[in-house]
């Protein structure tokens, strides 16, 4: 019998505007070669949009052909609010696998909701990160970055000179 | 100074183990970004003594004077020649600089077993191996030019008392035979080539060295600096695998590609340029690497970056069947999914000499998990998923035979196949089947029962490029034969499903086998005969490695069109558009 173990993280932050692309399916072989991680992904929403001081529920639903328990684990930081907090169980063997969340928010912005997968099927234990773009308030993606870009980005480094011996 | 020597010396570079020309194609342009933060240490009493008069290399080319002067050539070792590349023009009365590039490289733990995600605390300074630099003047303008040794060192001469930094470009560049253009830039800034400075100071008078350690940014607890080694993490893991691909074609020629990584290249699929990227991956034109902390890094993820490099290389100079798609080691894919994603990770092992792949993540990137590609971790084995993929390859390279692995090939062999004729022409869609059939024909008999035994062990039957007689079904009979047989005038019956819900699962589309002996118009067709509400069935039309066509105009149940066909071999590809479960029957027909 499959045991498996999944466990979700949500983390709020910050971030910037963006809808969802669902990965190409279909024969375009230009579809993304991704890197390997656990057999979850999120199916709805592909983003969320919240009035300021507001709070509104959301059900949030994930696709996976596996079955189990998925813990999930919120964070919230300023500016949006989450619920529920602490470690949520979701029943993957519900059609479909589904949690509620409570968003609430003071400031517009832009701001993410991240979840943290872990599963262990058959023995294997992969984890998967992906998130949903939350959107508070009217934000102009197109204004938030400068057309013009450099043609090297130049970090900082330490250096130690001294004359050949 | 004797001036043949001090000329000799202008014109002598340290040998590398990638040897890059001095033309590199960087453009190195001035920055219009504020100055660096850099903290230079320069030693008190800048009072510098003229050094002895060198040794010359034995390589070293005659005095460059005014006239552009080639590059020398390295030690000899297994480093390819570089070919000559005019430098800007330097005096004869010149001094040199040379030092030692690091960065700082963050390892991955494991903790009672567990893997625990990247190592802070056992952070290294490794020497950056193969990277552009350049001595650069106060606007930007390239002095002199090299790149890196396999230990981080670099020389360049320079004129006296002229302000010069040095600037180090996340680039590997080389111009001939072998050739290779790899560039770490940023997605969220149009694609800017990222680099390190150093300080505009003097040249001086005498000879001078200039080391430069890139940090990571890691504080202890989090990322409150700049992280400046990620773009220089990514090259070197890059460096590591090109070492491997020149072993086993010294004169390997790469398209141009580039890795875009940012700080804020995130898990969600949106805008690149915002750093909504999804997932690491490579989209057939550039590889795009997370960087967001506390959610997923990937630039210390050697095993992330190397596989991601070898779906480029699938591309490049292997075949690229993949329809790609979500994937996990166990889960039942198609076969040209399941080989791409297992060589991706069994290359990425192979490149940094483990036995693993690791990918770490979430909060301060002290998760994250780990793929054995030696120990067999899961029930899921066959043609369908990259575990077992991996394991094969893994083990035709390693040296450890464990029981029902006879082979320590290296490897060789294994880039042979993939380069091999008979695999990027051939009918057969690229598969653990057509790379064994392959591997079977380039080598001994031996060798090829030993292989076979490989395959047996993870329940893999087929036994040609078709993988006819093929007997694992995955517990989904509709997914055998491999490949079905098609012959004009006839149809043929099949089903198709989609157990993993990702419509890239092994039942998701079905592969048909086409002989035309007769050149006409041929009217090819599919119909459902059974299950799915609406199934949209589409057809893909292979020959060798060319796709002749593609029928997809009907939005019903049915697909039909008239294609004018050539004596020869053809692959119909079958799914559906609407990944559902549906049983069709295929027919073709002389119109």
């Amino acid at each position: 019998m499959k045991k498996i173990i999944a466990l979700l993280t949500f983390v709020l932050m910050a971030g910037t505007l963006g809808g969802v692309a669902v990965a190409n399916e279909k024969h375009d072989k230009h579809g993304q070669y991704q890197k390997p991680g656990a057999p979850i992904r999120l199916a709805s929403p592909d983003f969320i949009y919240l009035d300021p001081h507001s709070s509104e529920n959301f059900d949030v639903r994930f696709s996976t052909p596996q079955k189990g328990e998925l813990t999930v684990k919120a964070k919230s930081k300023r500016g949006l609010y989450l619920e529920p907090l602490g470690v949520v169980n979701v029943d993957l063997a519900s059609e479909p696998a589904t949690v509620t969340l409570s968003l609430s928010s003071t400031e517009p912005g832009r701001y993410h909701v991240m979840f943290h997968a872990t599963m262990t099927v058959d023995g294997q234990t992969n984890s998967r990160v992906f998130g949903i773009p939350v959107y508070v308030g009217k934000t102009d993606a197109a204004s938030q970055k400068p057309k013009q870009h450099p043609s090297h980005i130049i970090l900082p480094a330490e250096e130690t000179i001294r004359p050949a011996n | 100074m004797n001036l043949s020597v001090r000329a000799t010396v202008l014109a002598t570079f340290l040998s590398t183990a990638l040897c890059a020309c001095g033309g590199g194609n960087s453009g190195i342009q001035p920055s219009p970004s504020p100055e660096p933060s850099v903290t230079p240490t320069v030693n008190p009493t800048p009072s510098f003594t003229p050094m002895a008069s060198p040794t010359p290399s034995p390589d070293a080319s005659p005095a460059p004077s005014v006239s552009p002067s080639p590059m020398v050539s390295p030690s000899p070792s297994a480093a390819p020649s570089p070919s000559p590349s005019p430098s800007p023009t330097v005096s004869p009365d010149a001094v040199v600089i040379s030092g030692r590039i690091t960065y700082d490289f963050v390892p991955h733990r494991i903790i009672e077993g567990v893997y625990r995600g990247l190592d802070y605390d056992n952070t290294s300074a490794d020497p950056l191996r193969g990277a552009t630099i350049a001595l650069v003047d106060e606007v930007g303008a390239v002095i002199n030019q090299s790149n890196t040794d396999a230990d981080g060192n670099y020389t360049l001469a320079a004129p006296q008392e002229t302000p010069v930094r040095t600037r180090i470009l996340a680039e590997l560049y080389r111009e001939g035979a072998p050739a290779w253009n790899i560039r770490v830039t940023d997605n969220t800034n149009g694609n800017a080539l990222y680099a390190v400075d150093g300080s505009l100071i003097s040249s001086g008078s005498v000879d001078s060295i200039r080391d430069i350690h890139i940090p990571s940014g890691w504080t202890g607890t989090s990322y409150d600096e700049p992280r400046s080694a990620g773009p220089f993490a990514i090259l070197d893991s890059v460096y590591l695998a090109l070492q491997m691909l020149l072993a086993a074609e010294p004169d390997i020629t790469l398209p141009p590609i580039e890795l875009r990584w940012s700080i804020d290249n995130i898990a969600i699929s949106g805008d690149q340029s915002q750093g909504e990227i999804g997932t690491s991956y490579f989209d057939g034109e550039a590889i795009y690497i997370l960087g967001h902390e506390d959610n997923d890094t990937d630039e210390y993820d050697r095993s992330v970056v190397q596989h991601e490099f070898s779906h480029y290389l699938e591309s490049a100079i292997f075949r690229k069947d993949t329809i790609g798609g979500p994937h996990s080691p166990t889960s039942k894919n198609d076969m040209r999914l399941a080989f791409s994603e297992g060589l991706g990770n069994a290359f990425a092992a192979m490149a940094s000499g483990v036995d693993y792949y690791e990918d770490s993540g979430a909060s301060r990137q002290r998760s994250g998990f780990r793929i054995s590609l030696e120990e067999f971790e899961t029930g899921v084995s066959g043609w369908y998923t990259s575990n077992s993929i991996g394991q094969i390859l893994f083990d035709i390279f390693d040296d450890a035979s464990e029981s029902g692995d006879d082979l320590s090939l290296g490897y060789n062999p294994i880039h042979n196949v993939l380069t091999s004729d008979s695999l990027r022409f051939g009918n057969a869609r690229v598969s653990i089947f057509s790379f064994a059939q392959i591997m079977r024909e380039q080598n001994s008999a031996e060798i090829g029962d030993a292989l076979n035994a490989l395959l047996a062990n993870q329940n893999i039957f087929g036994s040609d490029a078709y993988g006819t007689g093929e007997t694992n079904d995955g517990g989904v009979p509709s997914v055998l034969p491999i490949y079905l047989s098609l012959t004009p005038g006839e149809s043929v019956n099949f089903c198709i499903s989609d157990t993993e819900g990702t419509g890239n699962s092994f039942d998701s589309r079905r592969l048909i086998r086409l002989q035309i002996s007769n050149q006409a118009n041929y009217n090819l067709s599919i119909d459902r005969t059974s299950g799915g509400i609406s199934p949209n069935p589409a057809i893909l039309i292979w020959q060798n490695d060319n796709l002749i066509t593609f029928i997809n105009q009907s939005a019903g149940t049915s697909e039909s069109e008239i294609v004018n066909l050539t004596p020869g071999d053809y692959i119909f590809e079958v799914f559906d558009n609407n990944n559902l479960a549906a049983c069709f029957s295929a027919s073709v027909s002389i119109n």
